[in-house]
Order: structure tokens, then sequence, then C-alpha cells
């Protein structure tokens, strides 16, 4: 079978292109992406005609002659279906658009937590390691390890509070970041055992630490505990910032971002997250 | 009897029509048409599996062109039982949904799109089932892909909007790779037709025949949602309505397993990729199971157990001896039926309790003592609790393993009886905080509205400057719910209302797919043999291959 270079290159650099713009987050590239690469792959699929012949009609031409109309009409089949996914994706980029003032794809609330969690959790294991291993601690050394370290815990209970306000907006708040802790409810006191409803939690120490809390000062907490830059002895990479718009605990400078992501205020950092 | 092969794709297909021409003004005719043509596609589906037991591959040249040139719709064994049962779990769904969609009072959207977007699904499926050439599977596959763009966006709420945009972008990513695989396919074989394939492909260079093997199997893999590029899985499915999320999960998943051994068995025989089948089969098995231990959330739960079990099968596909195609036939048909009922369990969860996070509910075992046995039952039939049916699937699978005696196959044998176990811990973890603890005391009481994502008290939240509905400027309200967050929603959105009864025709369906898997049980000795009947046909080709390019 003979293929013909030109349209070999044009179809390779049709779905590189393609690629390029599907793999960024905006919906309205993936959509352009999508159509471009389907553009390729149709030009793919009639490359595999072999030589170009005559046209295929029935009557008045010679048979051995013509072009393999198959492919033709497996391609045309493929832009029909690509027309109604592009207007799908369209109708859904607008949606979005109206939604969340974005079309971006965001990131997975629960990916972004594990990958949160996974950071604080190194960093931790860093400093913790730096301050063992030295051979002369001063109580300077001690301060700022345990300043260190109550940080990290804020932008976890900071997270915890932004998932639990994503679970039920209308839940309370401090039961949510704690787990389902009976003690909380002055009617259940004394009626009924601790629930097994806890959330498997990173640190129990963290969680110790936070009962002894106010619930009061629970939202207010994580907003004030951030400080982003890499001042610690473990060198802190900087905000955790998996997207380009993330609005996430510790990062406030997103274009969505309001007041601190455990506020009470409704109107804020997780209409990002929510499109 | 040929003629009624092409049946169970057309008259969904005719139906789609009847029902958006009369869906607004006759909500009720359309909810007739829906479930009558469904019942027919159902008794068609009987007789074709009938047929095709008794008499051989059916098969139909649609326009009586032969082959090559034409679209080939064929009907054999494992074609049957697939469109047999999924017809079935597809009946049971619609009822439920009417049940839910009357419950909620939804019918009185601009554009009743539920039951169209419905039976062009079901048209999908059907057509992928009976697809007789590479291109017709498809075709069919992107029916049924753009009908479940819709569903799982129905309402367009904004966790929906957005996984409904992961899902979109995979399923794009995948047809594009189907597409080139086809292209691929033609170029070196001239022909894309199955049974023709059958013949052609074994004559070309081995390396060309693994890449296509390799392409192929990437697609189906994606749709099945194996190890490795099922991460879109549960991220997208458990925002949808409860009972699309259910069909979603029993019946889309397998068809990339149906796929998979359709093309492993007539186009690829000789199992040259089974240990890259059986190391991905492993990983699924054991990863997502894993997944399924660390969530609380109930729909995302029962996404990883559908990932994990869908190991199970692939286990099957790896092995490639008779015994295990049966045993993976059957646990895919098992699976079609028990993962469905599991979430309309859930939407019947999220309606007595008014959420499915673990952590708030409780206390159902007492306040609901009949939905706690229809969760029990399937739950068990999902770890393999010897009478019922998942035991007998993973016991046909586990010996299939233990015949072939290569050291892998014994690793996959302790990796799939861990992963049993392991199911059956998260079945009591499930268990243990939704139905046998005391009651959460903020549990929500029976009767409570439960505010959807985007209509909530907006007191406070941006109207914007005009209110011209469509101009893009409408206010930005709703409680922030983030991403992949699974939102207590009826169909098309809306705010759900707890119930102490859920509505009759919900219960009617859960029970009827919870009785369909226990008739799994009862039918073992049948069913088995005819999924042996149908390994044996798969593996023997001849039957299918005669009966399409004829005799």
């Amino acid at each position: 079978m003979t293929v013909s270079v030109s349209l070999l290159l044009t179809a390779v650099v049709l779905c590189a292109v393609g690629g390029v713009l599907m793999l960024t987050r905006p919906l309205t590239r993936i959509l352009l992406g999508a159509v471009i690469a389907s553009n390729g792959i149709n030009l793919l699929v009639i490359s595999s005609t072999g030589r170009a012949g005559e046209a295929p009609l029935l009557y008045g031409v010679a048979l051995g002659r013509v072009t393999d109309p198959l492919p033709q009409a497996i391609a045309l089949t493929a832009i029909v279906i690509t027309l109604a996914t592009t207007a799908f994706l369209l109708a859904m980029a607008y949606r979005s658009h109206q939604l969340t003032g974005t079309d971006e794809v965001h990131d997975d609330l629960e990916d972004r937590r594990i990958a949160l969690r996974a950071e604080v959790r190194g960093e931790w294991e860093e400093i913790r390691e730096e301050y063992l291993t030295e051979s002369d601690r001063t109580p300077e050394d001690r301060d700022r390890y345990r300043e260190e370290r109550s940080r990290l815990r804020a932008r976890l209970r900071a997270d915890r509070a932004l998932q639990a306000r994503g679970r039920d907006a209308t839940g309370d708040l401090w039961h949510d970041i704690l787990g389902a802790d009976l003690d909380d409810y002055p009617e259940a006191r004394g009626t009924r055992a601790p629930s097994a409803a806890e959330p498997a939690d990173l640190d129990p120490d963290a969680l110790a630490h936070d009962s002894g809390a106010e619930p009061s000062d629970s939202p207010s907490t994580p907003g004030d505990a951030e400080p982003d830059g890499p001042d610690g002895p473990g060198g802190a990479p900087g905000p955790d910032d998996p997207g380009p718009d993330d609005s996430g605990p510790a990062n406030g400078s997103g274009p969505a971002d309001g007041s601190g992501p455990a506020g009470p205020d409704p109107s804020d950092p997780d209409r990002g997250a929510a499109g | 009897m040929n003629a009624l092969v092409p049946l169970p794709v057309l008259l969904p297909l005719c139906a789609t029509g009847l029902s958006l021409a009369f869906g607004t003004r006759l909500a009720r005719f359309q909810r007739f048409i829906s479930v009558a043509v469904l019942s027919a596609v159902l008794g068609l589906s009987v007789v074709l599996m009938v047929a095709a037991d008794r008499q051989g591959p059916l098969h139909v040249d649609l326009g009586d062109f032969p082959p090559p040139l034409g679209i080939t719709l064929v009907a054999d064994r494992l074609s049957g039982l697939m469109l047999t049962v999924s017809s079935a779990v597809t009946l049971a769904v619609l009822i439920y949904s009417l049940g839910q969609g009357m419950a909620d009072r939804d019918q009185e959207t601009p554009v009743a799109v539920f039951h169209p977007a419905y039976l062009i699904l079901v048209a999908g499926v059907s057509c992928t089932f009976l697809a007789g050439d590479l291109v017709n599977l498809f075709v069919a596959f992107e029916i049924m892909l753009v009908s479940s763009f819709v569903l799982l966006t129905l309402g367009g709420t904004g966790p929906r909007v957005r996984a409904g945009s992961t899902y979109v972008i995979i399923s794009l990513f995948s047809s594009m790779l189907f597409l080139t695989a086809i292209a691929m396919t033609y170029a070196a074989a001239g022909t894309v037709n199955f049974a023709q394939l059958a013949a052609r492909l074994p004559e070309l260079p081995l390396g060309v025949q693994t890449l296509i093997q390799a392409m192929l199997l990437t697609v189906f893999a994606v749709k099945a949602a194996v190890f490795p590029v099922a991460a879109w899985l549960p991220d997208s499915y458990p925002t949808a309505p409860a009972p699309v999320t259910a069909v979603f999960a029993g019946l889309l998943t397998k068809v990339g397993v149906y796929c998979m051994l359709r093309t492993e068995t007539l186009l690829f025989p000789g199992n040259r990729l089974g240990d890259l089948l059986m190391a991905v089969a492993l990983f699924s098995m054991v990863v997502g199971i894993l997944g399924a231990v660390a969530q609380t959330d109930l729909k995302r739960l029962f996404s990883f157990t559908l990932i994990s079990h869908i190991g199970y099968m692939i286990f099957g596909i790896g092995l490639a001896s008779r015994e295990a195609y049966g045993g993976a036939i059957f646990y895919v048909v098992h699976h079609i039926t028990v993962q469905t009922t599991l979430f309309l369990v859930a939407g019947l969860i999220e309606r007595r309790g008014g959420t499915n996070e673990l952590t708030r509910i409780g206390g159902l075992a007492k306040s609901a003592p009949f939905l706690a046995v229809l969760f029990f039952v399937p739950a068990m039939n999902l770890a393999g609790i010897p009478p019922l049916s998942g035991f007998i699937g993973k016991l046909g699978l586990m010996r299939a393993g233990v015949a072939d005696g290569s050291a892998w196959a014994w690793v996959l044998v302790a990796g799939a009886t861990t992963t049993s176990l392991l199911t059956l811990y998260v079945m009591a973890k499930v268990w243990n905080l939704a139905f046998w603890r005391a009651e959460p005391p903020d549990q929500a009481a029976y009767g409570t509205v439960l505010e959807d994502s985007d209509d909530s008290d907006d007191s406070d939240s941006d109207t914007g400057p005009d209110r011209i509905p469509g101009s893009g400027d409408e206010g930005v309200s709703g409680a922030p719910a983030p991403a992949g967050q699974a939102v207590a929603a009826s169909l098309h959105g809306r705010a759900v209302t707890t119930t102490t009864r859920p509505p009759g025709a919900m219960t009617a369906a859960t029970v009827a797919a919870v009785a369909l898997g226990l008739a799994f049980t009862v039918l073992a000795g049948p069913l088995t043999a005819f999924t042996d009947r149908a390994a044996a046909e798969l593996i023997d080709r001849g039957p299918y291959t005669e009966a399409v390019l004829g005799r």
C-alpha cells in the first residue's frame, strides 16, 4: 500500500497541536484541541485508502481503478460524531462559565486533599528530621520547630474545613472539622457512646490539639495561620497550588478568592472549585 | 428469526422520536412508551438468546450489502446473554427513575430530555452487543457516549458540569484512539468486519498484530475503567442522579469488558498479552478496593468497588481458557446486576437519610429495616458469600486460575481472594455506619428539604446586573459545593425531600433488581452451563465466522 506523505504529515501535525491543546485547562481550548485532533485522525483514516484513484462511481469507471470508498465513509461518520460532541462541549463550556465565571476544569476535591496531605506530611518529616539530628538544640530551635509544626497543622485544618463545607454547607462547621463527636452535642452528651464516625485523620496529635480549642475559634484559625513564604528550616515550597486557578486553602491569590477559606461567608473561594 | 436481530437497536431509536414529539405535552404517554419499548426489547433479547443458543449465531447484513461493505449485526450466545441482562437491568432502572421523577415532580421541565436520552443509551448499548464490525462498534460507542453525556449532566448543576467535563474529555480521547486503531486495522487488513479480520489478522506481521491489539485493548480498558486508566470513574459517576449512576456503573463499564472478550477471542486468539492483562487485573482489584476502604461517601465507595471488581473479569480474559472465559462471562452477568442494585439502594438511602455521606447517617436498620435487607443481600452478593452468585462467579474464576497453574495465576488467585475479603470489610463498614449504629444526632429529619447546589437561599449572593437568562450575566448563587462532591439532588438537580416511605416504584424496582441477582443463584446450573457453551463458542470461532461469511 502506498501512503501519501503529505496526508500523514498533516495528520501528525494536527494531532500534535490538538493533543497539546487538550492538555490545557479551559474547556474552550480543550474543545478546539479535540476538533483539531479529530481532523488529524480523520486524515489518518483517509490515508489508509492507499493510492488515490478515480472517483468511486458505480458506472463509467473501471472498478479496479477507483479509490477505496470505505475509509471516506468512516471519516464522514467520524466527522458527524465530532460535530455532535463539539456542540455538547460548547454547551458545557458555556454552562460552566455561567455557573462559575470560568470554563476551566478544576481539580477534584479529593485529589487536592491527598496532594496537600502528602505535601504537608513530607514537609513535616523533613523539619522533624532536621530538628532531631541537630546536635545542639537551642530553645529557639525548639520554638521554631513547634511554630512550623503548628503552621502545618493549621494548613490541614483549613483544608478539613474546606472539605467539610463542601460536604454540607448547612452543617455544623465545628462538627465537620472534627468529625462526629457526640460530646459536642449537649442534648446527646452522656446518653450515647461516641460514634465511630471520625474521619480518618492524618495526625491524631493534631486532633487532640484541635479538641482543646474553642469551637468558635476554628473558622478564623486557618485564615491567619498561613504564612506562604518559605520561612521554615525545611524550606517550605510555597503554597500548594495544583492548578493555575486553584483557590485552595493556602493560596490567597486566586481570582475567585474572597475571604479566608474557612470563613462563614458563602460567596467565597469554593465557587472556583465548584465548577 | 434473523430479521429480529436489528430490533433491539431500532425499537428504542424509533421510540426516541415519539418520545421527543409527545414528551412535553403527554408526560404519561412518554413514560408508557419508554416502559413498553424496554419491555419489548427485553422480550426480544430473551428470544434472541434462546435462538442463538439453539441454532447458532444469527446475523443480518443491513441493506443486504455483503460483509466488507455493509453493516453487520450478529447475535451469538454471548451477545444474547449480555442483551438480556442489560435490558432487564435498564428496565428496572427506568421504573426506578419513573418513581423518583414522579416523586420529585420533575416532569414539567421545558424539554423532557431524560426519556429520549435514556432510550438512545439503550439503543447504543444494544448496538454494541450486536455489532459485527469495528466501525459499527465505534458508532455504537458514540451513540452510547453522547446520550450518557446528556444523562450525566442532567440539570446542569455545577458539580455535574464539572464531573461531566472529566467524563466527556476522557471519552473523547478514547474515541480518538479507537478511530486511530480502526484506521490502522483497515490499512493493515483491508476490512473492519470481525469475521473477515479473524481470518486476515493472523497473516499480518506479529508486530502489527500486537500494535492493533494493544490499541484496541487500551480503548476498551478506558471504557471498562481498568486500573491505570480508571481515575475518571470515581471522579465523574457519583454526582449524577442515582438511577443514571446505577445504569452507568452496571452497563457502560461492562460494555468495555464485553468488547475485550469479543476481540481477544475472535481477533487475537493465542493470548499473547495475557500476562499484561493479568497484571492490570491484579492492580485493578487491589488498588480499587483499597480506594473503597478509604471512602466515606457511599456512591464514591461503590465506584471504587466497581473498579476493583472489573479486575475479576479481566483476570478471566487474561487466563484465556474455556473455564476462565465462562467464569468471566458469568461474573459480568452477576456484576451488572449487583452493582446496579447497590447504586439503586444508595439512591434509596440518600432519599431516606438525606445524604450518602456515611459519617452523617446511621440507625437505618432500626428505622428502615426493609431498606437494610435490600442493601444487605446485594452487598453480601458482591463480597461473594457462598450461596450467592458472587461466590459462584469468583469460584469459577479461581478454579480456572488454579487449573492454569502458572505462578502468575496463583498470584492472581491470591489477589482475588484478598480483594473479596476486603470487599466484605468495606461492606461491613457501610453496614456498621449506615445501618447498625445509633442514629447521629444531626441526621436530617424526615421531610427535610435538602438544598442542592444551585438553588439556595440566595440572600446574600450576587444577582447580577441584569437577570436576563442566557445572557451569561445571571447571578452566581448557591452554597459552595466543591468539585467532585456528590450532592443529594433529584434527576434534574433540584432539591430532594427526605421521606420515611420511598416511592413505591423505586422500592419495587430495587426489589426486582435484588431478585434478579438472587435468580442467578437459583438458576446457577443452567446459567453456568450457558456461559460454558458461550465460552466454547468464543474459543471455537468457527460458528461466528461461518454464520457471518456464509457456509
